[in-house]
């Protein structure tokens, strides 16, 4: 079997909040992806998607636990940990007043691409992703459609092993949205490992090769669509969700 | 270092882009002071045209000496009128802008002696003026009376006389006044400056949602913060210089002719200080950025990072009185005090005064508060709870 791109172990974040005490947001949570992978972690809102994410991208810090991307330590390592993923996520907007050209240098050079490789690298994706035409114009006169492409392209200029993607599609039109699930399978098929969290189950089914079920901070189940189907004797993903999710209330 | 370097040209080429900061940062401070001259200016010119066209009316009224009349209707700075009503009244209401009363002293003194009531109303510009320009020609009336009397009586008119000596070159001079202001000047332009950045960086950034895109790049915090600094004081430091250029402009161009007796001062900065005016917007720029930085680690929106960097900008405002203070009477202890040392050796410097001593204390002090404030911006990043502060 590959080795893990991504390992975690038993990694919890708590919060102190005023009035609330100590809120644990994600509850001991461990998993694998694997490269050529997509891991999906499906859970409504608050279930702990993006707290595990942004623990793994190194904006926060676990409050215990591990994990590690590629053999880096998200503690010890938090610097090549970032340099070795890419993040993408409704909170990680673009630098508005930079072209999508201007964008895709900068996330270049920032993530470490050797100088002599960035133009070419740069050329490819404004090829890819269809943005030749607007690459000149500033990301903030762009449609969201246009600007989720920047996005994604933005996220794998520095040609990441290991992309963590969360709820990318909020906010997109039906057409944007699959265009932007289909470059992510694209990605899949050329070995990446792919963290992806969504509550849209629709996407989950598509998409992931394996899915995570988190409520409340916990994982209640992480296995393929056709293990989870047998585990609970449902076929739609929604019943096989609120089937955890009820079970886990008793 | 290169790492730095990209995260800079970043922020700055984000920053001029931004139309707002270079209006607030880098356009304001080159026009503020030009602008400001070139009005009051206008505003002079105006009035004085207005007052040549209409210049303010006084009445008179009672015995006044028929050669005071005179002398009084002579004189074009203002129109006189013989009246027979209340003259108090008159100018009370604003008929007249002042009167002349002639009161009849009982036992004259002198030949053609005279006791005159001059009235006004000072709470109207026009009449405060008129009774300025009114008592000036009575002094002058009574001087030259004064002095008749005495030469026909072959005496000197005057027991003494004063005869000022300024040993001060007009170029010392013109010196003098560009210390007093300049520095002044360049310290507010520099808070100005980095105010706008320092807020645009953070609150703005987490407004925008690109701060948690900042913090996922491939490099270190320290990297991150850094450049964020020094974007923040480039900016502050341009803010400073073009503020010298517009208000040395100024000076030359407008400011003497609008001070008084200014005419032949050279209002400029000496070439020579030149060095040493870049070396005090350096230093201020640097300090004033790291110390704009820290408030607004607390920002969630950029209206609050307005509001949580409006104490450093009153702040700031303190230390311009050391501009005003004696250029070589000042102890060496003020080396010590933010921002006024970097004040005084530049307005001493400009006065022609060096201090070696105070200099290197300044730098000194300076930068050991930069380097405090900056390592503890970077604590307060390395703090989730302020790095994430407004995330959703």
């Amino acid at each position: 079997m590959t080795a893990a791109a991504v390992a975690v172990e038993r990694l919890r974040k708590t919060f102190e909040e005023a009035g609330r005490g100590t809120v644990v947001a994600v509850d001991e949570v461990s998993f694998e992806c694997r490269p050529g992978e997509v891991l999906g972690l499906l859970g409504v809102n608050g279930a702990g998607k993006t707290t595990t994410l942004r623990m793994l991208s190194t904006v926060l810090r676990p409050t215990s636990g591990s994990a590690t991307i590629l053999g880096h330590d998200l503690v010890r390592a938090p610097a090549s940990v970032r340099a070795s993923i890419g993040f993408l996520s409704a909170s990680t907007a673009l630098y508005g007043r930079l072209t999508p050209a201007e964008t895709l240098r900068f996330f270049a050079e920032v993530n470490g691409v050797p100088r002599a490789e960035v133009n070419a690298r740069v050329d490819k994706l404004l090829h890819r992703f269809e943005l030749e035409a607007v690459k000149h114009t500033q990301v903030e006169k762009l449609s969201s459609g246009m600007r989720q492409r920047v996005s994604i392209a933005r996220t794998i200029v520095h040609d990441p092993r290991v992309l963590i993607i969360d709820e990318p599609t909020v906010g997109l039109d039906v057409l944007a949205a699959a265009s932007l699930l289909e470059a992510i399978s694209g990605l899949r098929d050329e070995g990446k490992a792919i963290l992806f969290s969504t509550h849209i189950m629709s996407e989950a089914e598509k998409l992931c090769d394996r899915i995570a079920i988190l409520n409340e901070g916990k994982i209640l189940a992480c296995a393929t669509l056709a293990e989870h189907r047998a585990s609970v004797g449902l076929h739609y993903l929604e019943d096989v969700f609120l089937s955890y999710v009820r079970e886990a209330k008793r | 270092m290169r790492e730095v370097w990209i995260l800079y040209v970043r922020e700055l080429r984000c920053a001029l882009r931004e139309r707002n900061l270079v209006v607030s940062s880098l356009l304001l401070p080159l026009i503020l002071y030009p602008l400001m001259l070139w009005l009051l200016s206008l505003a002079l010119t105006l009035s004085e045209g207005q007052e040549e066209r209409n210049p303010p009316r006084i009445a008179v009224v009672g015995a006044i000496p028929a050669a005071l009349e005179s002398a009084l209707r002579e004189d074009e700075r203002f129109e006189l009128e013989r009246v027979d009503t209340d003259p108090a009244a008159g100018v009370g209401a604003g008929d007249w802008d002042g009167a002349v009363i002639g009161v009849p002293l009982e036992v004259p003194r002198l030949e053609g002696d005279a006791k005159v009531e001059l009235v006004f109303d000072s709470s109207r510009s026009r009449s405060a003026s008129a009774k300025e320009h009114v008592r000036a020609r009575l002094l002058d009336y009574r001087s030259e009376r004064l002095g008749a009397w005495l030469e026909a009586r072959g005496t000197s008119a005057t027991p003494f006389e004063i005869e000022p000596r300024n040993l001060a070159t007009d170029r010392e001079m013109g010196w003098f006044i560009v210390s007093l202001t300049v520095p002044a000047t360049m310290l507010v332009m520099v808070g100005l400056g980095a105010t706008y950045p320092a807020i645009d960086t953070i609150a703005g950034e987490r407004e925008r949602s690109t701060w948690e895109t900042s913090l996922t790049l491939g490099c270190s915090r320290f990297s991150l913060a850094f450049a964020k600094y020094l974007y923040v004081a480039t900016i502050a430091a341009s803010a400073g210089l073009l503020n010298v250029i517009g208000i040395t402009l100024s000076l030359y161009g407008l400011a003497s002719s609008l001070l008084e007796g200014a005419g032949t001062l050279e209002l400029a900065i000496p070439w020579s200080a030149l060095p040493i005016v870049v070396i005090c917007d350096l230093v201020l720029a640097a300090m004033v950025a790291a110390l704009m930085l820290v408030p607004v680690m607390f920002a969630r929106t950029f209206r609050e990072g307005q509001s949580s960097t409006a104490p450093v900008t009153m702040l700031l405002v303190l230390p311009v009185v050391a501009a005003t203070m004696p250029a070589g009477e000042v102890g060496l202890a003020f080396a010590l005090v933010p921002a006024a040392n970097v004040l005084l050796v530049f307005s001493q410097v400009l006065q022609g005064i060096v201090r070696p001593g105070f200099i290197a204390l300044t730098l000194v002090s300076c930068l050991a508060l930069t380097l405090a404030v900056l390592l503890v911006s970077t604590a307060m990043l390395r703090r989730e709870a302020l790095r994430m502060r407004g995330a959703r």
